[in-house]
């Protein structure tokens, strides 16, 4: 067989222009450990929606309580179970802040007048619709009764976006306020997880021996007790409030933080950076800080954002089963709690703290699973 | 094997000893007594309320007497249902928590299990990206909240199903299926990524050259690999479980321990709150030993000091 090459003429083929030196060059600025995330975070969409959705949020939760005319804890009697109204959307028909409510009677007459005793004769802002006529026999008619509830209590210029509940506070604000509490309180949680988590862990696993081993054992302990006990054993012994809250799930929450960071650190302390460290003569904190803690913070990042959604989930928990922020204050849970009690009749108590802490998970677990897959090389393509 | 059961038996009644002496004190250190706000009692009633309740005893005594009950399985008498005993209290109300919680489990498992397969053999295609969002959503909102919507749409609204209360299987549609999203999520999750995984090996490979269906391949040699790490995730599951009764009972008036347990949260009912504590304490730690020992006997790698 014929060799193509041999017939290609040489003088064809000229040396390429290439410097020594260009040989050494480093084509691209090197990027840090979280430049490096962020660039293959950027390309997940759905994280970034999250990310979108969670500074939206978290800006709400901030500016709403400090701007808005009602406080939280405002209440008005006169104003109670308000039905959700917005100025704009009310001209379409949704959130214009009418009920809508059906009255049965013998007949028109009858159903229609049953409609005016449950609205105080407000006849005036009552629009009745005829469903059937009914033929005298009981509860045969049927009427459909729109009432416009802010005309007839004289708040036409009022409006509350999500509403009110049974004592009048403005739903709007509180679902904000509310939000800003159990993200406050997931927050705190977090940070004090991660700072005992850390400090443990890292302290455990650097010293190694039998620091560890006694450091592990203690652990140990603290892992066999099961959590919820001990969460509501410590919410019920401590006043109930928002510091109540954060030192139940700091005690059980740090544990595996902890244990991450104890094998990482154990894994990296035989390293050869770390001995050359401690070769030029560096203390064991600044070993531990310089060297090792940067190295862990991959992990560490994405263990504090499954932490922070599952403060939110334990915190409203907790206030559901009745043992979360005493009243009048606000989280997330307390909202939901206090819906539910009146979720048959007044449904829009309820809907939005439930959709807002939805949104917050998901949007949370979205984000820490991006968060693992950016900083594991492994999943890189 | 029977010395590493034995010993952990040991740890497990040392913990027990252990939550019992710290809640028992914790309990007894928190101010007042369950009569310190009833104003119409005369101070002769009062003395005699607390005679009888054991309470004027000193401390040491009274922990005494309690630790000697729970040898027994005497949990103490509750202060709010006319004297009757925390165990038979307890023991009423446990069928419906087990039953909901079997169910959920069993429930949750197989739909999780089949559509975390369905997932990972489609992988990349319309199923899989369906299996993704039920996960992130079963995992992510929470369980009263979506039983507050289960309740308000298909019974209340569609009355399909019951709204609320204990009186047959068709009560216990609804709050099954609110107790199962989480664990089906999960499953769905761990298996689709376990299986992925399992369908990359080289075995997989090898069966393939040898002419294997892919069918045979699927079953034979896939799903027995990938299902096997299951058993560590369902233990962790079956405990969360005792977090979804809690809010699910109460969202459902299901009269088990869960809703029991947060009646009693609310009216100071000590004896009954310390008596569920321990019931969840010893079904968590159980739990834990169970798992540990499936572990061993499943995954050849971890084999236990001692020999078998």
């Amino acid at each position: 067989m014929e060799n193509p090459k041999k017939n290609v003429d040489k003088n064809l083929f000229q040396l390429a222009n290439r410097p020594e030196e260009q040989g050494d060059k480093i084509a691209r600025p090197s990027t840090t450990l979280l430049q490096d995330a962020f660039r293959s975070l950027r390309r997940n969409v759905f994280v970034m929606i999250s990310i979108i959705l969670l500074v939206f949020i978290l800006a709400m939760s901030i500016i709403v309580p400090m701007v808005s005319d009602h406080s939280y804890t405002e209440q008005d009697l006169n104003a109670s179970l308000m039905k959700p109204r917005v100025p704009g959307l009310e001209k379409m028909g949704i959130f214009d802040g009418k009920e809508t409510k059906n009255f049965v009677g013998n007949n028109v007459q009858a159903a229609t007048q049953k409609a005016n005793v449950a609205y105080d004769n407000a006849s005036d802002y009552m629009d009745v619709e005829v469903v059937s006529e009914g033929n005298g026999s009981p509860n045969s008619a049927e009427v459909k009764v729109t009432y416009d509830k802010y005309g007839a209590k004289d708040m036409a210029d009022d409006y509350y976006y999500f509403g009110t509940d049974r004592l009048g506070r403005d739903l709007w604000v509180r679902a904000w306020q509310g939000t800003r509490i159990s993200l406050l309180i997931a927050f705190v949680a977090a940070a004090i997880d991660l700072a005992i988590g850390v400090a443990y862990g890292g302290i455990a696993g650097y010293f190694g021996g039998r620091v560890d081993n006694y450091l592990m054992r203690f652990l140990e302990v603290i892992v066999g007790l099961p959590n919820l006990v001990v969460v509501i054993l410590m919410i019920l012994i401590l006043d109930p409030g928002l510091w109540a809250i954060i030192i139940a799930l700091s005690i059980t929450g740090w544990t595996s933080m902890a244990r991450i960071v104890r094998g990482e650190v154990l894994k990296l302390r035989g390293q050869e950076y770390v001995l050359a460290a401690r070769t030029l003569g560096a203390s064991n904190s600044k070993i531990i800080g310089k060297h090792l803690i940067p190295n862990v913070s991959g992990l560490i990042i994405v263990n504090t954002m499954f932490t922070i959604p599952s403060a939110i989930f334990f915190e409203a928990f907790l206030s559901f089963i009745g043992l979360g922020l005493p009243a009048p204050d606000a989280s997330l849970g307390t909202l939901i709690n206090d819906g539910f009690t009146s979720i048959l009749i007044t449904p829009h108590v309820i809907i939005w703290p439930a959709i807002l802490i939805s949104l917050i998970m998901i949007s949370f677990n979205i984000l820490a699973d991006g968060l693992r897959d950016a900083f594991d090389p492994k999943m890189r393509n | 094997m029977g010395k590493y059961i034995a010993q952990r038996i040991g740890y497990m009644l040392i913990t027990l000893f252990l939550i019992a002496t710290i809640s028992f004190f914790l309990m007894h250190f928190l101010p007042g007594t369950p009569i310190t706000n009833e104003n119409k009692l005369s101070p002769e009633q009062r003395e005699i309320i607390l005679e009888t309740y054991g309470l004027n005893d000193p401390l040491p005594v009274q922990y005494v007497k309690y630790m000697g009950g729970l040898v027994t399985g005497d949990l103490g008498v509750s202060f709010q249902y006319d004297n009757r005993g925390v165990t038979q209290i307890l023991m009423d109300r446990i069928g419906p928590s087990m039953q909901l919680g079997a169910q959920a489990l069993l429930i949750g498992t197989i739909l999780g299990v089949l559509l975390g397969l369905v997932a990972a053999i489609y992988h990349n295609g319309f199923m899989d990206y369906t299996s993704t969002i039920v996960a992130v959503l079963g995992t992510s909102i929470p369980s009263f909240v979506f039983a507050a919507l289960l309740q308000y749409v298909l019974a209340v609204q569609l009355g399909w199903f019951p709204v609320a209360t204990w009186e047959g299987f068709s009560y216990t549609i609804l709050p099954t299926i609110a107790l199962a999203i989480f664990p089906m999520a999960t499953c769905a999750r761990f298996v689709r990524t376990e299986m992925i995984e399992v369908l990359g090996e080289e075995y997989i490979t090898t069966a393939r050259a040898k002419g294997l269906k892919g069918s045979a391949i699927i079953f034979k040699h896939g799903i027995r690999n990938a299902l096997i790490p299951l058993i560590t995730v369902l233990g962790p599951l079956a405990v969360g479980l005792l977090t979804g009764t809690l809010v699910i009972e109460k969202v459902f008036a299901v009269p088990g321990i869960g809703q029991q347990f947060v009646s009693s949260v609310t009216t100071n009912d000590f004896p009954i709150i310390m008596g569920t504590t321990l019931l969840f304490a010893v079904f968590f730690i159980v739990m834990l030993l169970i798992i540990d020992i499936l572990y061993g006997l499943i995954d050849p790698r971890i084999r236990l000091a001692g020999g078998k």
